[in-house]
């Protein structure tokens, strides 16, 4: 290959290149079959609907100091993207091994945490319908927005957006060293997504489990994007969770990229590189 | 695609490479060491097929994965492209196209087209350099037509033809074919070797085959691999030459009623002749294969033998020695 | 029938390895009893013991769910379901012996539902044995159907991981196991009284709870007993129209 066709001399725009065409590929593998179509839209939304009746029949109306659909809402924001970190990027070396291509992936130069990050890419933009049905209903069931600051608006999503990528990180380091990510995977989702605050308040959780929430990223986006989007809080107030949410999932990013290091050489030396 | 090679510095040099593996029959019970390979040293240099010949479980697709950076040896070294496989695995990829064995590799869900694409930015080409390189590569396989067809849908030639356009669209120096024509038919076979044969000189390719006639079809230099060792080296014809003084005579006789036991030993009696057989065709007539080298006297000595036990001879014939001859005479066992 | 329940009993433990496979059945009800527990505390407790209840029974439609419904894809996934369908034994006998592999895991999930119910929520049960044998019998029959529906399903679609997960969150919300179906919109009830968790879920906790006999409970038991002589029909029949249609098309060893 002459220098000019080459990104390799760039590893930036070689790493984006490498994203970008992941996440391409990701979405064009799950268009494959209609019924991806219905499934991924319609779970969220009948999550939403399930929580919704229960909140309907204990009498609350007012949740977390937002309104109940609107709290609903961010908080099945945050299971979707909780979802996404643990199937997709969290997930996505075991995707290549069930494919059968993680022999090609490890053969090739590019970047490990480009694909990743290609993964988490794809699926967010997968589930934009999903965020956009979910709105609706939402909407259509009470939910109103009040954004005093778009700042913190804008910033909280970005927050919870990478603290999902984040925890992807750290997640596909854990499935890859354990051979046992879907089994982790099933085992960790139920009790993430009661502990990350997405369905009930931290506030209303047990003391003795709250330490998990405080370690996960997506638990203080969510605490800072909720406020900031139903309720007017500007930076002020939402801040010091925005500032720990991004300090947590850089400790989590940092925490990947090692395991993957170590995933790989560990992988190489025993034999097992082409069989994830 | 630049190089760290010296102008005559050879494509792919390995020295000692040694790999354990170890193993558990069942959870909890003691860990077994298997040796896969146990001394492989080569050089390949630039712009020749070299051939990695042998049975199945010799150790080829072990020196293949630590060749092409996906399995660290456990002693040993090896460049690739001028680059240590171990210290600089990333410049080792980036020289290398590989075939690993098999018809998985390639995402089943995308098209023939969406595959390359996705690769050429893996190996971090441009948009406009995966364009033309994915058309050229395709038509080069034969694949244009069906390149927009998802890939679950295509034959296994027809996939490998994909895997062998996939390691040649970076245009790499260096590609490693491991078994790129196992579970084809003959006729896909037969395409894919002369895809593989019009490689060189402009690339260098090492190819594992435990197929005769393929090896010694393609390669300029094989390296014979038994148990984990290079039993024997040389171009094909160096090989055939250590057999060369020794023909095979193959011996089919009439029936024998009953006396294949009588008519196996009285060959055995002959001197310096080597034995095998009978084997039965299509017809369930017998027949003896005699290694030899004075092709006149093991002739008379078997014909006198048959005579004495009454049976009659159906076909002679002297076949010139083979690789698989070769691997008999090296390796000290049938290649199956 | 054994056979098939020990080779999935096997495989199940091998993949999953002993605690990842308790961890698994025990840890999805228990998280999704104690949000339905937190949600109903303190406002409305008297749904605690409803939700328990309605958990543990929720167990059942899943394991078959997961189990049944998607056993025979996944055999065709890994290339033995034409060793099944070539093999003279009764369909019915190695589906049923899936099912069974799957009733382990259920009494499992149930068990730990029931116990963390009990000790973190200290639910209280007051139970009329006879009602609610009578009430799990037809159950756990109309599921059994319910299971070969959902396989002929699975198999039919080849996407039978992503029919059991679109299945799942129906069930829930419509399957009355975390509340009444009178808590549902008017809308959603006609569907959800169309479905056997409902009833069962209903049935058990009437039984379980507040100690009505089975005299009282007939408004249950008779759509019970329904769903438990018709199921079973419809899943044989659905198992045998896929297998026909496989067969018509020339794709059964594709499977």
């Amino acid at each position: 290959m002459i220098p000019s066709e080459s990104l390799q001399g760039n590893e930036v725009a070689w790493a984006l290149s490498v994203t970008l065409a992941t996440g391409r590929a990701f979405l064009t593998r799950m268009s494959a079959y209609l019924i991806q179509f219905v499934r991924w839209p319609l779970g969220p939304l009948l999550i939403f609907a399930v929580w919704r009746v229960m909140y309907g029949a204990s009498g609350r109306t007012v949740v977390g100091g937002a309104s109940l659909s609107g709290f609903l809402v961010t908080g099945i924001f945050g299971s979707v993207l909780l979802s996404s970190s643990i199937w997709t990027s969290g997930y996505a070396i075991e995707w290549e091994r069930d494919e059968g291509t993680s022999g090609s992936l490890f053969l090739s130069p590019a970047s490990r945490a480009a694909v990743i990050a290609g993964y988490g890419l794809g699926s967010f933009v997968w589930f934009l319908p999903c965020f956009i049905m979910v709105t609706l209903l939402g909407v259509a069931t009470g939910a109103t927005l009040n954004i005093g600051s778009m700042a913190a608006a804008a910033l909280g999503a970005l927050a919870m957006v990478t603290a999902s990528l984040s925890m992807g990180f750290t997640l596909a380091g854990l499935f890859i060293l354990s051979r046992r990510g879907n089994l982790i995977a099933n085992v960790m989702q139920p009790p993430l997504l009661l502990l990350g605050g997405f369905a009930v308040p931290i506030a209303r959780l047990p003391l003795s489990v709250r330490w998990i929430s405080n370690g996960l990223p997506i638990t203080h986006a969510l605490e800072a994007f909720r406020p900031a989007v139903l309720t007017g809080a500007g930076l002020a107030t939402t801040g010091r969770e925005l500032a720990l949410s991004f300090g947590v999932s850089a400790a989590y990013v940092v925490a990947g990229l090692l395991a993957l290091r170590r995933v790989e050489h560990v992988a190489r030396r025993l034999g097992q590189l082409d069989l994830y | 695609m630049s190089e760290a090679l010296l102008p005559d510095e050879p494509a792919i040099e390995a020295h000692n490479l040694r790999r354990l593996y170890w193993r558990r029959s069942r959870p909890f019970a003691r860990r077994q060491e298997v040796e896969a390979v146990k001394d492989i040293s080569l050089t390949v240099r630039r712009g020749m097929i070299f051939g990695m010949l042998g049975p199945n479980g010799a150790g080829k697709t072990t020196t293949i994965k630590m060749l092409s950076t996906l399995l660290t040896p456990t002693a040993g070294t090896a460049r690739v492209a001028g680059y240590d496989v171990v210290r600089d695995d990333r410049a080792v990829r980036r020289s290398l196209g590989v075939v690993l064995g098999g018809d998985r590799g390639l995402y089943g869900k995308l098209s023939a087209r969406d595959n390359l694409i996705y690769f050429g930015h893996l190996y971090g080409m441009r948009s406009a350099a995966i364009r033309t390189a994915v058309a050229e590569k395709l038509e080069l396989v034969g694949l244009t037509e069906r390149a927009g067809d998802r890939v679950e849908g295509y034959s296994r030639g027809m996939k490998q033809r994909l895997h062998l356009a996939k390691a040649l669209l970076h245009d790499p120096p260096i590609l490693i074919l491991d078994e790129p024509t196992i579970g084809l038919d003959p006729a896909a076979a037969m395409d894919l070797r002369r895809e593989i044969a019009a490689l060189a000189p402009t690339h260098t390719v090492l190819l594992t085959t435990h197929d005769m006639t393929e090896a010694d079809a393609l390669c300029e230099q094989i390296a014979i691999v038994d148990r984990g060792l290079i039993v024997a080296q040389g171009t094909p014809e160096q090989l055939k030459a250590r057999v060369a003084a020794r023909r095979r005579v193959i011996v089919a006789v009439e029936a024998l009623n009953g006396r294949a036991p009588a008519v196996a030993s009285a060959f055995a009696a002959i001197p310096e002749v080597t034995v095998s057989g009978p084997e039965y065709d299509a017809d369930g007539a017998a027949q003896w294969s005699l290694m030899c080298v004075d092709t006149t006297q093991a002739l008379d000595a078997a014909l006198s033998a048959l005579r004495t036990q009454g049976v009659g001879v159906r076909t002679i014939r002297v076949i010139e020695p083979s690789l698989e001859d070769a691997f008999l005479a090296v390796a000290g066992r049938s290649f199956e | 029938m054994a056979a098939s329940w020990s080779a999935r009993m096997k495989e199940q433990l091998v993949i999953s390895g002993a605690l990842g496979y308790l961890g698994l059945w025990i840890g999805l009800p228990v998280f999704q009893l104690a949000t339905a527990g937190l949600i109903y505390e303190g406002r409305n407790p008297a749904l605690v013991p409803y939700a328990v209840v309605g958990t543990a029974t929720s167990t059942l439609v899943f394991t078959m769910l997961y189990n049944v419904g998607q056993t025979l894809d996944t055999e065709r996934l890994r290339g033995t379901l034409i060793g099944l369908f070539l093999a003279p034994a009764p369909r019915i006998a190695w589906l049923t012996g899936f099912a069974l592999a799957g009733a382990f895991e259920t009494s499992l999930a149930a068990a730990s539902t029931v116990g963390f119910g009990m000790l973190v929520f200290g639910v209280r049960f007051d139970v009329d044995w006879p009602a609610l044998l009578v009430s799990l019998g037809l159950l756990l029959l109309g599921l059994w159907g319910l299971g070969f529906v959902f396989s002929a399903i699975g198999l039919w679609s080849r996407r039978s991981n992503d029919v059991s997960n679109l299945v799942s969150p129906v069930m829930l919300l419509l399957g009355s196991v975390y509340y009444p179906i009178t808590a549902l919109p008017l809308w959603l009830r006609l569907p959800a009284r169309a479905l056997p968790l409902s009833y069962g879920v209903q049935a058990l906790v009437e039984a379980s709870l507040h100690h009505r006999p089975l005299s009282t409970l007939t408004a249950k038991i008779i759509p019970l007993a329904g769903f438990a002589v018709l199921l079973p029909l419809a899943g044989i029949a659905a198992f045998r129209w896929v297998e026909h249609g496989a067969r018509r098309r020339g794709d059964l060893d594709l499977y």
